[in-house]
């Protein structure tokens, strides 16, 4: 039984991930030059870089932002407030710590996503070839689960240190506090790529049966 | 595995090569081997009719089952 696969698909969604993995390599460089070299360019007289961290509005785990209703048509509304209200606080700083804390968390992220697109590649490259049952590929499928399995509660645990550490020195109106910990988006998508690692696992079984059918 | 294909008996009993047989019933001779040395996992009819064929035996000949080894695993 021959199977009709359309060649350009693969390939253009190769070229994609090929082109995401280039510039996850080069933010890797670029955060850990930053990094390394901070320290340098703070130096300088008036020099500043930017660090950046994920904050939750409000100072309560809620994150409630209240807003003033101004001009509503309806009449009804007598209360609005923005709930799990984050964002990104931006500080313009020449302390060496806050930029530290801030790349040091985007880092450890870019590396565990260059690696997720790394194996990404690989496994494509093997479907492109002709052999997407490749015995590696199934444990590659699954190290990617583990890999967004790590990832979602290492993310946030790390927003949540490095957003504490620069909001409980600083005075803000108004109040901001460390981002939700928490992503269940990232739990299911480990739990598909774990899944799919499985299925994969059956079809290799089944490929190897046919070979050594006789 | 409890089934034991005594190829090489046949082969050895009707004096033929193993590369004469995989040529003559069109399998390839890595794929005739893993038959052979008892690593396939399965055999269409098709394979082992055109075996029995060539060799002149019945498929009892060919294929033996030890049931010592299936109580063993």
């Amino acid at each position: 039984m021959s199977t009709q696969i359309n060649p350009k698909l693969p390939r253009f969604v190769k070229s994609l991930l090929d082109i995401i993995y280039g510039l996850l390599i080069f933010s890797c460089a670029a955060l850990l030059l930053l990094m390394v070299f901070s320290p340098l360019i703070l130096k300088g007289t008036d020099s500043v870089l930017t660090a950046s961290v994920l904050v939750g509005i409000g100072s309560d785990e809620s994150h409630r932002f209240d807003v003033q209703v101004t001009d509503a048509k309806t009449k009804g509304i007598r209360y609005a407030f923005v709930d799990e209200a984050q964002g990104t606080l931006r500080l313009e700083t020449d302390n060496w710590l806050y930029i530290f804390i801030s790349y040091f968390s985007k880092l450890l992220i870019v590396i565990g996503l260059t690696y997720i697109f790394y194996l990404l590649r690989v496994v494509l490259k093997d479907i492109i070839q002709g052999d997407p049952f490749a015995a590696e590929n199934a444990p590659r499928i699954r190290r990617i689960g583990y890999v967004v399995l790590l990832l979602a509660f290492l993310r946030p645990t790390i927003e949540y240190i490095a957003a504490n550490e620069i909001t409980r020195n600083i005075r803000i109106d108004p109040a901001l506090s460390p981002p939700s910990p928490f992503k269940a988006e990232s739990i299911l998508i480990s739990l598909l790529f774990l899944t799919l690692a499985q299925v994969w696992s059956y079809g290799i079984e089944l490929k190897r049966d046919q070979a050594l059918t006789i | 595995m409890p089934i034991r294909v005594n190829l090489d008996l046949i082969l050895v009993k009707r004096g033929v090569k193993l590369s004469t047989l995989a040529e003559a019933i069109g399998v390839t001779l890595p794929n005739l081997s893993i038959l052979k040395t008892n690593k396939a996992r399965a055999v269409r009819f098709s394979t082992l009719e055109a075996i029995c064929r060539e060799l002149d035996c019945q498929p009892g000949d060919l294929l033996e089952y030890l049931p010592n080894e299936n109580n063993h695993n």
